[in-house]
Formats: structure tokens, C-alpha cells, sequence
């Protein structure tokens, strides 16, 4: 059964692209305009990864991270920050959060299935 | 100044030499006639200085009259100055601000239709190749060329016993043919018997009747003896005549058999090469069409390398988006702090309301693409060309 993986970030273009890179290698994709619209999204689905950009509006991503990991099925879900941030100060935030990666925008695709494939769970 | 304030300017100063001579007058013993000499000349001096000063008092006062008109003017130069330059702000601020966020919003726009398209062209091109590493699989092929070749080769072989099955008839008929002359020589045999016989019973028939009467009956059996030798001569005839019947109809049957046998040896010889050279075709066409599929092959890994790229690429939207948009926040901020300014009266205003290094600050902690930080630095540091700065796309930590 293929495994599912939720994109949030607040461009179009860079939820299409993570989309066609993850669907080309038989993901099943959700994706999400921002935080508040991704927690409205986890009413239970079954995720095995969340991707999240980390600048959007109504709610930033690492917030989001916070918040997911509050709730009980999504505790042990992995999740990655893919963000033009690249400040150590924000990496520690992420960190702090919960992520368990953080991938520097733009991504080369291999690179993203790379980080894809070392984080989601069998 | 006026004729009082000149007056005044007159007065005051004259008024010592009559206090003085007057005092001079009542308390010393001078002479009335020296006292007004006194007068007369500290009087005459007074208005003297009195007028010197006055008239130094009159130049300095146009001086400074002047210098308040030149004052005033610059004040109120500077004022229209002021003013028109944050009536400049107040237009051109949010003009700046509604062209930033019209690019954005286009290239946004044009960005999403650019990647849907990408994403079609992309989504035909997996389904072509996935339709031909379906077809070129190596193990269906070499499956399908063996299957065919051990088909051909069963009917080459079928085609090949039954020429043998031929081949061993034929022997058997020729090895017929030698147990028929074997025959014919028995039943030369058999008629050679049979004269023999009835020679013997015509010796039999002449000593029976040189016997007489005593003889009949042995003469009786001398007659069915020679009756039974005729009959086997007759019997050794026939056999003859059937074997060379036998003979005949086996030599025909030998030729027409030589003839079926070699017209198959030929037409199987013939078969063989049409199903060689038709697997050689199905090998090379195979061959042909596995070099095309490794093109293809080729072709689609070239392909999956570019869409990379491009995917890669599209992701600039992204990157000008954020930085189009805080230089619109920027702007944005810049306007706020031009019209909290233009509310407070002009005596009021100072340089305490633009804070430059705050609002500095304030922009540098919006940005969120490293390019904007380093610019943003190069600028401040007043270097007049930002070094390039390499980009860290696609750099990847793990915590």
C-alpha cells in the first residue's frame, strides 16, 4: 500500500513540484495551504510523513510541528522543514520542535527522495 | 526702531553731562562759567558717542533684519522641501508597493501555469516510458525467441522422423525383394520336385503294368502320384509367376517410395533453411529493437535529469515571491511611519522620529531568503557590489 505524505507551504508552485517528485515514486500526496489548514487536514489520516515550509501565513510551520506532535497519532509521525531559511537560529527552533530534517530551498529532487526515504517509517 | 526708542537713545546718554555738571556745580567750588564749559563739552561728546553708536546700532540691526529674511526663507525652503518630499513618499511609496505586488501576484501566476504545463509534459513523457519498459523487457523477449525456436525445431524434427519412418520402409522393402528370390528359388524347387516325381510315377506306371493284375492297384497310385506332381509343378508355376508379380509391383513401389523420400529429404532440407533464417530475422529484429529500447533507455535517464532541473528551477517563484513580497511589507512599513509623521504639528517634529538603524533592524529580522540578509549587509556596509553568495539550496541536515 502506498505510503502517504503531507506538503504544507503557502506557494502553488512548490506544493505542485514536491507533488509531481513524490507521486513519481508511487507517494500518495495531501497537501496544505499552511499550519492551520494542515490541522484541520490531520483529523486522523493516516501520514507517514510531513513535509512543512516554515514562513506562511496564519500559521508558521514550526508551530505547526509543535502542535501535530500534541496530538496522539501524529506523536511518532516524522516530520521535515523544507524552507529558504538557512540561519542556524532557525534550524535550533526546528529542531527544538520536533523535525527531524531540514532541507534548504530549492531542492533537487534526488536529494529531497533521498530525505524522504531515510525518514519515513517501513 | 522707532522715533521713542530714538529719543531714548538720545536722551539717556545726554543726561549724564547735565547730572554731572549739576553735581559738579552744588557740591565743588568750580565755577559756574567752568561747570558749563564741563557741560558743554561732555555734552557735546555725549551726543557725539551717542549718535556713533547709534548709527553702528542702526547697521548691525539691518544686518540682522537681513540675515532674519535670509533665515526665514531657508526655513521655509527647506520646509516646502520637507513637504514635498513626503507628498513624493506618500505618492510614489504605494505605487511602488501595488507594482511589487502585481509582479508578485504575475509571477505567480505565470509560474503555476508554467509548472502545470511542465507537469503534463512530464506525466505524458512517464507513460510513454513506462508503456516501453513495459514492451522491452529482456525476459519476455528471450522467453518469446526461445519458445519460437523450440517450436520450429519440434516441427524440423517431426518432418525429420517421418523421413526416417520412410527411409526404414524403403530398407524394409528392398529387404523384402531379397527373401523373394529366395522364394522363386524354392518354388523352382518345388517344380524341380514335382518332375522328379512324375518321372518316378511313369517308372511307376511301366513296372506296375509289367506286373499285371498284380499290379493294378499299385498303378492306381502311380497315377494319383503323377496327378499330384503336375499339381505341384503347376503349384511351383504359379508360385513363380505371383512372385514375379511381387517383384514387379515391389520395384515400382521402391521407385515411388526413392522418389517421396528424396522429394522430403529436399522439402525438409528446404524447411530447415526458411526456420533458420526466419529466427535469424526474429534474433536481429529482437537485437534491433533491444539497441532502440537502450536508446530509449538512454533517452529517458537524459529526461528524468532535465526534469530535475527543471523542478529545481520552478522553485525561483518561490524565492522572488518572498523577497518581492518583504520589500512590499518594507515599503509598506515606510508609508505607516511618513503619514504618523505628517500627523504630528512641524514645531514638533524632530529627527527622533526616524529611527534609521531600528527601522533597519526591523527589515533585516523579515527576511527569510539568505540573498536578501546578504544584500541587505552589503548595502548597509556601503559596498557598492554585494558579493555573490552561493546558494544553499538543497542543503540537507538531519537532526
Amino acid at each position: 500500500m502506498a505510503k502517504t505524505i503531507m506538503i504544507v507551504d503557502d506557494s502553488a508552485s512548490i506544493r505542485k513540484v514536491v507533488r509531481l517528485t513524490l507521486e513519481s515514486q508511487g507517494f500518495d500526496v495531501i497537501d496544505a495551504t499552511d499550519g492551520v489548514e494542515a490541522l484541520k487536514k490531520l483529523n486522523g489520516v493516516k501520514i507517514h510523513l510531513l513535509i512543512t515550509d516554515v514562513n506562511m501565513p496564519n500559521m508558521d510551520g514550526i508551530t505547526l510541528v509543535q502542535e501535530a506532535k500534541k496530538i496522539p497519532a501524529y506523536k511518532f509521525t516524522p516530520m521535515m522543514m523544507l524552507t529558504t531559511e538557512a540561519g542556524d537560529e532557525k534550524k535550533m527552533q526546528g529542531r527544538a520542535s520536533g523535525a527531524k530534517a531540514w532541507l534548504v530551498k530549492p531542492f533537487q529532487p534526488p536529494i529531497l527522495l533521498n530525505a524522504v526515504s531515510k525518514l519515513i517509517l517501513p | 526702531m522707532n522715533n521713542i526708542d530714538k529719543a531714548f537713545f538720545y536722551i539717556i546718554p545726554s543726561s549724564i553731562p547735565v547730572v554731572g555738571s549739576l553735581l559738579l556745580l552744588f557740591f565743588t567750588d568750580i565755577a559756574m562759567i567752568s561747570s558749563l564749559f564741563i557741560f558743554c563739552c561732555t555734552f557735546g561728546l555725549s551726543l557725539f558717542v551717542s549718535y556713533l553708536l547709534f548709527s553702528k546700532l542702526q547697521l548691525a540691526q539691518a544686518k540682522l533684519a537681513s540675515s532674519y529674511q535670509a533665515n526665514d526663507s531657508f526655513i521655509q525652503q527647506t520646509q516646502s522641501y520637507i513637504n514635498a518630499l513626503e507628498e513624493l513618499m506618500g505618492e510614489v511609496l504605494p505605487v511602488v508597493s501595488k507594482q511589487i505586488k502585481t509582479s508578485k501576484e504575475q509571477v505567480e501566476q505565470e509560474v503555476l501555469s508554467l509548472t502545470d504545463t511542465f507537469l503534463a509534459i512530464t506525466k505524458k513523457i512517464g507513460l510513454v516510458l513506462d508503456e516501453q519498459r513495459k514492451s522491452d523487457d529482456d525476459a519476455v523477449i528471450g522467453t518469446l525467441l526461445t519458445g519460437t525456436k523450440t517450436i520450429l525445431n519440434g516441427v524440423i524434427n517431426d518432418l525429420c522422423n517421418l523421413n526416417c519412418n520412410e527411409k526404414t520402409m524403403f530398407q524394409e522393402v528392398e529387404q523384402l525383394s531379397s527373401y523373394t528370390a529366395e522364394l522363386e528359388s524354392m518354388a523352382n524347387d518345388v517344380r524341380n520336385v514335382a518332375d522328379n516325381i512324375n518321372l518316378l510315377a511313369l517308372n511307376a506306371a511301366i513296372e506296375a503294368a509289367r506286373a499285371g493284375e498284380h499290379g493294378r492297384g499299385f498303378a492306381v497310385v502311380a497315377d494319383e502320384i503323377k496327378k499330384l506332381a503336375n499339381s505341384s509343378a503347376n503349384t511351383g508355376s504359379r508360385m513363380n509367376k505371383t512372385l514375379d508379380d511381387i517383384n514387379t509391383a515391389m520395384a515400382s513401389a521402391l521407385i515411388s517410395s526413392r522418389a517421396t523420400t528424396q522429394f522430403y529429404s529436399k522439402t525438409i532440407e528446404s524447411s530447415s533453411e526458411h526456420i533458420e533464417n526466419v529466427l535469424i530475422d526474429i534474433e536481429n529484429t529482437l537485437h534491433a529493437f533491444k539497441d532502440k529500447s537502450q536508446t530509449l533507455a538512454d533517452a529517458s535517464e537524459q529526461i528524468q535529469g532535465e526534469v530535475n532541473h527543471v523542478i529545481t528551477a520552478l522553485q525561483f517563484q518561490d524565492r522572488v515571491t518572498q523577497i518581492l513580497g518583504n520589500a512590499e511589507h518594507n515599503l509598506y512599513d515606510l508609508n505607516e511611519l511618513l503619514l504618523s509623521n505628517q500627523a504630528v504639528p512641524t514645531t514638533e517634529r524632530s529627527a527622533d522620529l526616524i529611527k534609521t538603524n531600528d527601522i533597519l533592524e526591523k527589515m533585516a529580522l523579515r527576511y527569510t531568503v539568505p540573498e536578501e540578509l546578504t544584500n541587505h549587509q552589503a548595502i548597509v556596509a556601503g559596498e557598492t557590489k554585494t558579493q555573490k553568495q552561493e546558494s544553499q539550496g538543497g542543503n540537507l541536515t538531519f537532526f
